[in-house]
């Protein structure tokens, strides 16, 4: 089974430190991602005689919290992404029904194979520093250990 | 909001998809069933087909509609879709 650690290192790149305790907690479990077209759509874009555009990289916040994923939405924009569904979700402030996107997930420099096929919700996660936040629904094929005096993650796929 | 016409006709062929499909993925575009799948990859993919990247819905076909939750990022307006 692979194994990604994320370190979250101090000013002298140690971990289990305070600090590194520290900036986990802060910047929350992230892990690199790239976001691109899904292998459908990529066939279907090669029949039509144009490229797939290039996957947009950024960081994954993994969220125990959230049943769902999400992405930045300016990266359905980017990839050119159709609507192909919609989601009653539920918040502290009150519900909405959004649309779904379909779009498929590497994790550069890390083991974690590739996710073809999940389905997003956009919003403006940039604000936040974050492309993607990796909900249950992509979880549940993961094991995650959260190391919070130690300052680092284990994702295992 | 958009898919609002295909929502509508899912809503309105709910009874009868779960006689015939229960618990499988439906194709729709505008007021029209396109087809049955097993499975979302399919659908979707078949979507493309027909489609191309104009919005299709795919949705499972469910006796309650399934409701996400997403408290951490409720302090942000959520996206609801162009």
């Amino acid at each position: 089974m692979p194994v990604h650690n994320h370190y979250y290192p101090d000013g002298n790149n140690q971990i289990n430190t305070i600090e590194s305790a520290r900036l986990l907690a802060a910047r929350g479990p992230t892990i690199p991602v790239a976001v691109g077209v899904t292998p459908a759509h990529a066939a279907f874009l090669e029949r039509e005689g144009r490229p797939a555009p290039p996957a947009v990289t950024g960081l994954a916040l993994v969220d125990t919290g959230a049943s769902l994923c999400m992405v930045d939405e300016s990266v359905i924009g980017q990839l050119g992404i159709p609507a192909f569904g919609y989601q009653n979700i539920a918040g502290a402030t009150g519900s909405s029904t959004q649309a779904t996107y379909a779009a498929s997930l590497s994790f550069p420099g890390t083991p974690i194979p590739n996710i073809t096929f999940a389905d997003f919700v956009g919003s403006p996660l940039a604000q936040l520093g974050i492309l993607v936040l990796i909900g249950r629904n992509v979880l549940s094929s993961f094991v995650l250990v959260y190391n919070g005096p130690g300052g680092h993650v284990s994702l295992s796929f | 909001m958009i898919l609002d016409e295909e929502r509508q006709y899912f809503e309105s062929q709910r009874g009868d998809l779960l006689a015939r499909c229960r618990n499988q993925f439906v194709l729709m575009k505008a007021s029209k069933l396109i087809g049955v799948y097993p499975d979302a990859q399919s659908a979707y993919a078949d979507g493309l087909q027909h489609f191309g990247l104009a919005p299709f819905l795919v949705r499972q076909v469910l006796e309650e509609e399934p409701i996400a939750v997403a408290p951490a990022l409720s302090v942000v307006p959520l996206h609801a879709g162009p």
